[in-house]
């Protein structure tokens, strides 16, 4: 089966001509024995079956990391490349395409956005261009769905390039292609590139993106919420729960049957991977992991979030960061799992860690937000906003703290900036795809194994051993009730709740505070837990993990010595 | 000569030098920023924010430090 693959700068729609051509089926993997990510997919034409693979957006064959070589094998082992070219930006992806060209592998160049080049006052030359390129040129709109049967049709005529010239004037080369095949007519700004230029203005785009961010955060709250309440918590409550109980009512033998349904009714308490484990993947996490990639999605999609990282480069700077963290911050907004996942598009290890710091620290999860708030407002909209702001000033100080200690420097700055685009819904529709997908493979396992570990602890009594040695501790340093203790070990499954669960314990507004602030902290809830544990070494995320505990016993216990001394 | 902050928002210039090591002139040179060639100054932040630089169609965004060092000459609005 030949091997097809689409090579292209980022942002060109590769993604969405993978999927015009291939259909749906895709699946994303590492390839072969490297750390890139591509999708792999199959689609026939003419009676015969080609493999179709796509890779990260590249601006250039060269490297400028001290990254593998083996970052182009999929290049290299491939029978035909066809390279994705954005026909609005002709000059600089040409950079790729000639060397692409002298890899002499058989080729053809793919023009995309092709509708777009009329509104821009950009006319091609198309067959000038192929003479020049010595491969085939087919013009192509991914969004509209046009010329993608040519596309595949072209790839008959794939050939290898004959054109050469002195590796020196590559840049001079580009020119002179560009200048005989392309001419541009003056035209009027669009409405969309007003709205790019507005959007990262200095007032104009902190204006944005506060909006943007209010809006992601009310959206993916109705979403999420919705999804909970409508739909998955009664589908388990009313039909998975008394189905699985039946079920695993017949097992026999004691322990499997704890280990798959836990001990009690409530899906909280009986930590079977078959109850609870389902319950906090399917009904707690997935809803907000999914609205999320919904409207981050689109975000992505429409092209505002680099402008987003422009706009708040300024505050992260100040902490060791730049503006691209604020992504992952903004997502831990939200729910700490997507936002964790998405640091994967940091390069250097350091940034990660100090994002990832940044975004454990600087507040809670909606959902342990939202409960705050309401049970806050019972002590005064001050309790609340003391309770934020606290956390807020504590994550910036023990960022700009890990920021000293890691050796090394923060990256430069650096993005291009993408042309707004209306996103077409079915590319949205694949990635959403593709994130339920990665959810199902990577998130769902981790919950259960968090959820079996509790299990097994609670078995062998070591949870109430836990429990009961906390007690004494947590009320001379914390000031803090001894029932606190067990709420504290139910945060770790589920964060919410064990805000929640305080009611009962009628504290004081000074104590709500300091049982606040600790209970966001003292650790990650199982899914980011275990979420940190893949996108961090190991060690690293038990160290910062550590790290945080101790700022929140240290702010906690400073609290409560400040208010017994006071007050 | 004088580098891409000193000039006002919107101007055009023309790429003198670029003093930077091999990623440095690597990134600019992907985004068809190369000794010779027309930019345009977009915009600036505040406070020593990222600029916005415009070449041909292409828009990006890079690091005020790293604006520092690509030296130009402004070219005289007609």
């Amino acid at each position: 089966m030949k091997k097809i693959v689409l090579v292209g700068n980022p942002n060109v729609g590769k993604s969405l001509i993978f999927s015009r051509i291939t259909g749906s089926g895709a699946v994303i993997a590492n390839y072969a024995g490297t750390t890139v990510k591509v999708v792999t997919g199959k689609f026939k034409y003419d009676d015969h079956e080609y493999e179709l693979i796509d890779g990260p957006g590249m601006y250039s064959l060269e490297h400028f990391s001290p990254a593998d070589d083996a970052d182009l094998q999929f290049v290299r082992d491939s029978d035909i490349i066809i390279n994705i070219v954005d026909a609005t930006n002709l000059e600089r992806n040409l950079n790729l395409t000639l060397q692409l060209l002298q890899l002499k592998k058989p080729m053809v160049v793919c023009l995309n956005f092709w509708d777009d080049t009329a509104h821009n006052g950009i006319t091609i030359d198309v067959p000038a261009l192929e003479k020049i390129l010595d491969v085939p040129v087919v013009t192509v709109s991914a969004l509209r769905n046009e010329g993608i049967a040519k596309l595949v049709a072209a790839l008959e005529e794939a050939r290898v390039s004959s054109l050469s010239y002195d590796a020196e004037d590559h840049w001079k080369e580009i020119g002179t292609i560009v200048s005989k095949v392309q001419k541009l007519k003056h035209r009027h700004h669009s409405v969309l590139e007003r709205l790019e230029d507005f959007t990262l203005h200095p007032v104009g785009g902190v204006v944005t993106a506060m909006a943007v961010l209010l809006a992601t955060l009310a959206i993916v709250r109705f979403m999420g919420e919705g999804m909970i309440n409508g739909l998955f918590d009664p589908l388990y409550t009313n039909i998975y729960a008394p189905f699985i109980m039946q079920l695993c009512g017949h097992i026999p033998v004691e322990i499997i049957k704890g280990i798959l349904v836990g001990y009690s009714i409530d899906p909280l308490e009986s930590f079977g991977i078959l109850t609870s484990g389902v319950y906090i993947a399917l009904v707690l996490v997935f809803p907000y992991f999914i609205s999320f990639y919904f409207v981050f999605g689109f975000l992505e999609d429409f092209g505002y979030l680099p402008r987003l990282a422009v706009v708040l480069d300024n505050i992260f700077h100040r902490l060791g960061l730049h503006g691209y963290s604020s992504i992952p911050v903004m997502l831990g907004l939200g729910c700490k799992v997507p936002a964790l996942l998405s640091t994967r598009v940091l390069n250097s290890r350091r940034d990660k860690i100090l994002t990832t710091a940044l975004i454990m620290m600087s507040a809670p999860c909606l959902p342990q937000t939202a409960m705050i708030v309401s049970m806050g407002m019972n002590y005064g909209a001050a309790t609340v906003l003391f309770i934020f702001i606290t956390l807020l000033i504590l994550s910036f100080g023990m960022t700009v703290l890990i920021n000293k200690i890691l050796p090394g420097k923060a990256m430069e700055f650096f993005t291009e900036l993408p042309s707004y685009r209306i996103p077409s819904l079915k590319l949205m529709a694949n990635k959403l795809w593709i994130r339920i997908v990665e959810y199902f493979a990577e998130v769902l396992p981790m919950i259960a194994i968090g959820v079996l570990i509790m299990n097994i602890l609670d078995y062998l009594k070591v949870i109430e051993f836990v429990t009961n040695a906390i007690k004494k501790p947590v009320e001379m340093v914390l000031g803090l009730p001894p029932e606190i203790a067990p709420i504290m070990l139910l945060g770790f499954l589920r964060k919410d709740v064990s805000i929640a669960l305080l009611a009962p314990l009628n504290l004081s507004s000074h104590q709500f505070i300091i049982a606040s602030i600790f209970l966001v902290l003292y650790t990650p809830c199982v899914s980011a837990f275990f979420t940190m544990f893949k996108e961090l070494s190991p060690k690293t995320t038990l160290k910062l993990i550590g790290v945080i505990l101790v700022a929140a016993v240290v702010v906690t216990s400073v609290l409560h010595m400040f208010y017994s001394l006071i007050f | 000569m004088i580098n891409l902050t000193q000039i006002g928002n919107g101007r055009s210039a023309k790429v003198i030098e670029l003093n930077g090591g091999h990623q440095f002139v690597g990134k600019l040179e992907v985004m068809g920023v190369v000794p010779g060639t027309i930019i345009i100054k977009k915009s600036a932040s505040l406070m020593k924010g990222p600029i916005v630089i415009e070449k041909g169609e292409t828009q990006f965004a890079i690091g005020y430090s790293m604006a520092q060092r690509i030296m130009v000459e402004p070219i005289d609005e007609d």
